[in-house]
Parts: C-alpha cells; structure tokens; sequence
C-alpha cells in the first residue's frame, strides 16, 4: 500500500491521481466528523469539499510534524468553523427574533429523555465549547490533537472542555435528578 | 447534579447515535475539489494587493480617530465609522461596551490597536515584497493575548466576544504564513477579514472605545 508520503509528493507535483488517491483515504473520516460538527448531509459536503481545496492548495505548509490525518483535520475545522461565522452572520437578526420566544418554547417542548436533553444542550453550547466537547468525548481525540487543529494550546482545550461540561451538567442538573 | 464520569458516559454513548453520518458522495465530490483546486492558479497576489491597500488605508484613520477622538470629541458627535456598520445593531452594542466595562475595555481597546497596527504593517509588507517573519512573530504575541481576553473572567459583550473569535482565526492564519511575501496563504487572510467585516468591526470598536494613550 502506498503511504500518504508518497501520495502527497505526488499531489504536490499535480499528480492528480495521487491527489485522488490521498482523498478517497481521507474523505470518509473528514466528512464524518465535519457532519458530526454540523448535523446537515449538504453542509458537511460542502465544508469536506472546502477541506480538500484549500488542503491541495496549502500542501506545501504540510512538513510531516504530525499526522498528515492531523493536519487534515486542522485544516477541516478550520473550514467548520469559518461556515459557522458565516452562517451566524447570516442568521443573527433572525435568532433575535426568535429569542424572545425561546425560553417559554423550551419549557413546553422540553423532551423528557436525558439523551435528547443532552444534544440539546450540547448543541445551545457556544462554539468554541461545543467543539472540544465533540472532538474530545465524542470523537475521542486527545487535548494535543485537539490543540493543533485548532491551533491553541493542550491547557486552553482542557479548560474549555471543562467550562462546557460544567454547563451541561448545570443544564441537566433537573433531568438527571428526574431519571 | 450529575457526576462528571455519568456526564462523560452519556457522551460518549452519543458516538453511535448521535448525528452520525451516512456514506458521502465521494465522486461528486471530488469533481468540484478537483475542479477547484487543480484549475489554472488566478493571480492571488495581485487580488491581495488591491483589496488590502485600501483596508489598510481605513485602518491608518480608524487607528488615528481611536488616538485622537476622545481629545477633540469626546462629547461631541461620534467619529465616522462605516455608515452601514454604524446604523446597525451591532455599532449600537458596541457602543454600550465602555460605560460598562472601562477598565476592561481599555486592555482591550489597546489590544485592537495592536493588531491593526499588525495588519497595516502586513499590508505594507507584502506590497513591498518584504519577509512576512516579522508579522508572523507578532501575530503570534497577539494570539495569546486573545485567548486570554476570551478567557477572561468578565461578561464579554457578544459583539466584542464575536470580534475576537474572528480575530482569533485572523491572527492564527498570520502566525502561520511562510516568511515568503507572495504565499497565496495571504489571500486566505484577506478572504477571512473580507468575508467577516473584521475591518469595519474593528473601526467601530476602536471609534467606539478610544481609551489607550498616545
């Protein structure tokens, strides 16, 4: 099997096939952790695509310091998180709107299942809470993984995941008591 | 309240069924991938020049009416910030930042400088051919300054919270750039500080907020 190294020389050159190659190996696991972050089929194909076109066009910063998986990664947040300011942008003056509604509207649909009651809460949380909590008790990657894809340090993904579980346990403190 | 390890178990749990995605259409995929990044290279360069320069030009007067303004105009009418920024709900907030949180607001009034000081001087330094190594290193400073100023214990207004979110990625992105002025890498921060005003946000906050000395 040929490895990423010579995969990625390939595509450097505009080996084309080799480019190929590097994305079917990769593509799979990158989209399902960009839907994971954005729970929408059209969304996460949209941000995978992005990936691999601005992958294929930094290839040249890739150094081989970590995992080129690693990397990949990285640079798939990065395009996560620059669709979620977008999308926010877009949708700020609708969500001011629908604030004022929220909390009354949360009340009487509050599902009574912990799990439902988890994502939910999970999606209400800030980004840049959310995304550690996904990364590191969902997806399973470790604080230095998380630290270079998002390009911040091990402590700042430690206290970030522990501010975001502090919450959800704040937040589930009713339901949990009721199970 | 539930315990951190019954927290944790539910979590993972979610890994199974939890927004788990189906096969992608990898060959649809690759056609627009492929399409778009092994096309013929536009002259990336050129677009970053154009669009940076006059940003930059607005950062040199937000930077002067930030320094200036509380002297001559303290009490008088607010200093020019963009027009559409200025009307919208987000120059009205921000407005609201200093009475509130002044001495806050003045560490990160002073921060905001600093970084548009840095963006001018990238601008400068690219249209001049010189080594990004410079910005690069300041970038970095600045980077941990940010995330000390999203950490910090205060309510952040959200404008300003939002504001640094994006001047996170901005700043990483510069903290990454090769020394070499030409990196296409360059468009990509101009792309990010197009697609989210970071320009005229920063000029409000700074208009807004024009507490650093001189």
């Amino acid at each position: 099997m040929v490895d990423d190294t010579d995969l990625i020389a390939g595509a450097r050159a505009g080996d084309r096939l080799a480019a190929r190659r590097l994305y079917d190996r990769h593509a799979p696991r990158v989209y399902r952790l960009i839907f994971r972050m954005v729970g929408e089929e059209s969304l996460a194909q949209e941000y995978t695509q992005d990936t691999f076109v601005k992958a294929f066009d930094r290839l040249e910063q890739y150094r081989g310091e970590s995992a080129f998986s690693t990397w990949l990664h990285s640079v798939a947040m990065s395009s996560v998180l620059t669709g979620f300011r977008r999308r926010k942008r877009f949708r700020s003056r609708e969500t001011e709107l629908e604030a004022a509604s929220s909390v009354a509207a949360t009340v009487e649909n509050a599902d009574p299942y912990l799990r439902d009651r988890l994502t939910a809460e999970l999606e209400r949380l800030p980004e840049r809470l959310r995304v550690p909590v996904v990364l590191h008790d969902i997806e399973g990657f470790t604080h230095r993984e998380i630290g270079e894809m998002l390009n911040i340090p091990q402590g700042t993904s430690k206290a970030r995941l522990f501010e975001a579980r502090t919450r959800l346990r704040e937040a589930l403190a009713g339901v949990a008591t009721e199970q | 309240m539930m315990r951190d390890q019954d927290l944790e178990r539910r979590l993972s749990e979610l890994r199974d069924n939890w927004r788990v995605a189906g096969d992608p259409p990898l060959d649809r995929m690759w056609e627009r991938v492929e399409a778009a990044a092994f096309a013929p290279a536009p002259r990336r360069g050129g677009r970053w020049i154009r669009t940076l320069l006059p940003l930059a030009a607005m950062l040199v007067l937000g930077f002067g009416i930030g320094q200036v303004a509380p002297r001559l105009a303290r009490k008088s009418s607010a200093p020019a910030a963009p027009e559409s920024v200025a009307r919208s709900p987000e120059g009205a907030r921000m407005r609201n930042v200093s009475s509130q949180e002044v001495p806050f607001v003045g560490v990160a009034t002073d921060y905001l400088e600093r970084v548009t000081a840095l963006l001018v001087t990238l601008a400068g330094q690219s249209r001049d051919g010189k080594s990004l190594e410079y910005s690069a290193t300041q970038a970095r400073d600045l980077l941990a300054t940010t995330r000390l100023l999203m950490d910090a214990p205060q309510r952040l207004d959200p404008h300003l919270q939002g504001l640094l979110e994006d001047l996170e990625l901005v700043l990483a992105q510069i903290a990454r750039l090769p020394a070499k002025p030409d990196s296409p890498d360059v468009y990509l921060i101009d792309q990010t500080l197009d697609q989210r005003d970071v320009i005229p946000r920063l000029r409000v906050f700074l208009a807004e907020n024009p507490i650093s000395q001189p």
